[in-house]
């Protein structure tokens, strides 16, 4: 005869025991029913989707089913944002902590426009970074590479990696706010050209840049009579990092030279400058043309009626200085001038009023500049402080537009290893998280969605409860049995 | 703005202000002597007329036949890239003059500056060398092989010898080389203790006196200044 305390014993081990097991199979057919929880889902399918054709498409779509919210953030961002965005029709919710690749936002941007709303959240702490590369107006044609990383507010630190197919080029702090676009000189790149902003030894977002064809600039040959201008005009243009060649007949049986002037041609000189008539032949000059190098001509050579041929020009009238003028604004104003007619194909460079002063035009495959300015040299000497640089600037721009370059296309060759260089480049590498909110409309803060489901849902008990419940059982059953007849 | 500017005849005469020839394309050369507060800046009268002599004789350069004289302090020295000083006595630029200069040098002016002493410590050799410390930066000696004495004659052993240098006055040292401070490459101020301005000093009628021209050396200076 069981004592009232050892049936009431038994029926509480026996209720514990069924309620574990109730509570395990429903979990089990819960798990095993193939329907994930809404609140869960980071991809929420609104409408219903068009049958994808590639096999892609379908590894999306099992995705979207499968994938939770806090899963995608932290798998690898070329399969979690790649793979999902393939469901037309659907509404993505992506949290990106790393800005994606360009495929993968190829691919985000083909489904959004493919009619699936997509909603993210930019939690790579990067607000924006965009890098890209442009050739210095100078014969060095050294490239100068401008970057503009900045981070979210009270993000962590991060850094930002500059580095080319060399090696790392170079390395900073990337600060929340930045006044400028920062500049970076460098006398040779090689392919591909990467910006990346590490935070916590992780790759957070990646720019790239496309680097212009290299070019080769060659010599400029002056062609002047001795004085001041020829002097300064040569010192501008040394001071830019041309390398200039020349002779001056300083009396009948002497000349002086400097550089190596030797035969006018592209294989030596990337332009001929021609300041005084009657020291180079027109013939001569349209041979270098016709080779695809540069001829300017400017000062006293302009009284040349054959020179000016060369771009069908004609002084229209002569300008004296204005005095004062060289401490101005416009401080060519303050150097006597020729006003020109110019051919009706050459571009107007430079004006005053309706009088063309500066024009180029193209003759044979090269091009020919004629400046109206005169004695350029007081602009240097006798303007204001910042008058020599911008001679200097001035003179290095006027070459520049004319000169002959020899091209090597950046991405040729190959590299160390055997390796042809990769020049594959896509545009939205330039600004990448600007590309992605392109593709996707502006980043918006989303609910942080948690991993497992909350013992607090009242939909399903917790594993240790169920194990805690079942070793109770147990435990009252192994009881009753040891104390039966005890009592 | 210019305070006084005058032209020096090749008589040595000053004449009235005039429209100084601007030396471009074509323009005349005007050689020009800058005058300085302290000191004895115009020591050597008859310098600028043998220096144009010599570069009418010996060049086909265009040179305007009277120099000008150009306060230091005067913005107008920007219109000559070449200027030159000599003296005596010991020199203090004033701060207008320091700036000028500074100016002056940084666009691409050319100093040359000569002891008319020639004294190793002399009371311009010692103060004149400390304003061009102080304006431009330290002298430095001229190598020999500078394209300066090559610029029009060749003077393979570098900065002619004048005979006022072992006269009995100043220190009777024959000064190998001239100092300089250089911009990069560029020449910006000439220095020599070698006493051109005696050299120079005298009238152009009685070069035909001297077995060898010795103001060849300023036709080099004249051409480089132009040229380089």
């Amino acid at each position: 005869m069981r004592s009232p305390a050892e049936t009431l014993a038994r029926t509480v081990g026996v209720g514990a025991l069924l309620i574990a097991l109730i509570a395990a199979v429903t979990t089990a057919w819960r798990s095993g029913d193939g329907q994930p929880r809404r609140p869960n889902a980071v991809l929420q399918l609104t409408t219903h989707n068009r049958h994808a054709d590639s096999a892609m498409a379908d590894a999306v779509r099992e995705a979207i089913v499968r994938t939770s919210a806090h899963t995608v953030a932290q798998r690898p961002t070329s399969q979690r944002l790649g793979q999902e965005a393939q469901s037309p029709a659907a509404t993505v919710r992506l949290r990106v902590t790393s800005v994606p690749a360009a495929s993968v936002r190829a691919v985000l941007g083909a489904a959004a426009s493919a009619g699936v709303t997509t909603a993210w959240e930019n939690a790579t702490g990067v607000r924006a970074l965009a890098v890209s590369v442009s050739r210095e107006l100078s014969p060095t044609r050294a490239s100068v590479i401008s970057f503009a990383p900045t981070m979210q507010a009270a993000s962590p630190a991060a850094s930002m990696v500059l580095r080319d197919a060399g090696g790392v080029l170079d390395s900073m702090p990337v600060a929340e706010a930045l006044v400028s676009s920062r500049r970076l000189r460098v006398a040779r790149l090689q392919p591909p050209l990467h910006a990346d902003v590490m935070r916590g030894g992780q790759l957070v977002a990646q720019a790239g840049a496309q680097i212009p064809d290299a070019r080769t600039m060659r010599r400029v040959r002056l062609y002047a009579a001795p004085g001041w201008d020829g002097k300064f005009v040569v010192a501008a243009l040394e001071e830019s990092g041309w390398s200039i060649d020349g002779a001056y007949q300083i009396a009948p049986t002497a000349i002086v030279r400097f550089g190596v002037p030797s035969t006018l041609d592209t294989a030596r000189y990337a332009a001929a400058i021609v300041l005084d008539s009657g020291l180079v032949s027109v013939r001569t000059l349209r041979a270098l043309l016709a080779q695809g190098g540069g001829v300017l001509i400017a000062g006293n050579a302009l009284r040349d009626p054959a020179l000016r041929t060369l771009v069908g020009a004609r002084i229209d009238e002569d300008r004296a200085a204005i005095a004062g003028a060289l401490l101005t604004e416009q401080p060519r104003l303050g150097l006597p001038a020729v006003h020109l007619d110019v051919a009706p194909q050459a571009t107007v460079l430079e004006r005053e009023g309706r009088a063309t002063v500066v024009a180029v035009m193209r003759r044979d495959v090269g091009r020919v500049l004629v400046s109206g300015y005169r004695d350029s040299w007081r602009w240097r000497m006798e303007g204001n402080d910042e008058a020599a640089a911008a001679h200097r600037a001035w003179w290095n721009a006027l070459v520049s537009a004319v000169a002959f370059e020899s091209v090597t296309p950046s991405g040729a060759g190959i590299a160390a290893d055997g390796t042809l260089h990769d020049t594959s480049f896509w545009p939205g590498d330039a600004a990448p998280l600007a590309d992605l909110a392109a593709r996707l409309g502006v980043p918006e803060s989303l609910p942080l969605i948690p991993t497992s489901p909350s013992p607090r849902d009242g939909r399903s008990l917790p594993s240790w409860l169920l194990f805690a419940l079942a070793a109770a059982a147990l435990v009252c059953e192994w009881a009753l049995r040891r104390l039966r007849g005890a009592a | 703005m210019v305070a006084r500017r005058y032209a020096v005849s090749t008589a040595g005469k000053l004449s009235p202000p005039h429209a100084v020839g601007v030396p471009g394309a074509g323009a005349p050369f005007v050689f020009a002597t800058a005058q300085y507060d302290s000191g004895d800046w115009d020591s050597a009268p008859m310098v600028p007329a043998n220096v144009i002599d010599a570069v009418a004789r010996y060049t086909s350069l265009a040179v305007a036949p009277q120099g000008v004289v150009v306060p230091l302090s005067s913005e107008a020295c920007f219109q000559y890239p070449l200027l030159f000083l000599t003296g005596h006595l010991p020199v203090r630029f004033s701060a207008r003059e320091v700036d000028v200069l500074r100016r002056y040098l940084r666009r691409g002016g050319l100093l040359f500056v000569d002891d008319h002493n020639h004294d190793v410590d002399g009371a311009f050799h010692k103060t004149v060398r400390e304003e061009i410390a102080r304006v431009a930066g330290a002298l430095v000696a001229l190598p020999k092989t500078h394209p300066l004495y090559r610029a029009f004659f060749v003077f393979d052993n570098g900065p002619p010898t004048t005979s006022h240098e072992m006269n009995g006055w100043g220190d009777n040292l024959v000064h190998e080389h001239l100092d300089a401070v250089l911009f990069g490459t560029r020449l910006a101020v000439l220095y020599s203790n070698k006493d051109y301005s005696s050299e120079w000093s005298y009238h152009p009628d009685n070069k035909r006196f001297l077995s060898v021209d010795n103001t060849k050396f300023a036709v080099n200076l004249v051409v480089y200044a132009l040229t380089r």
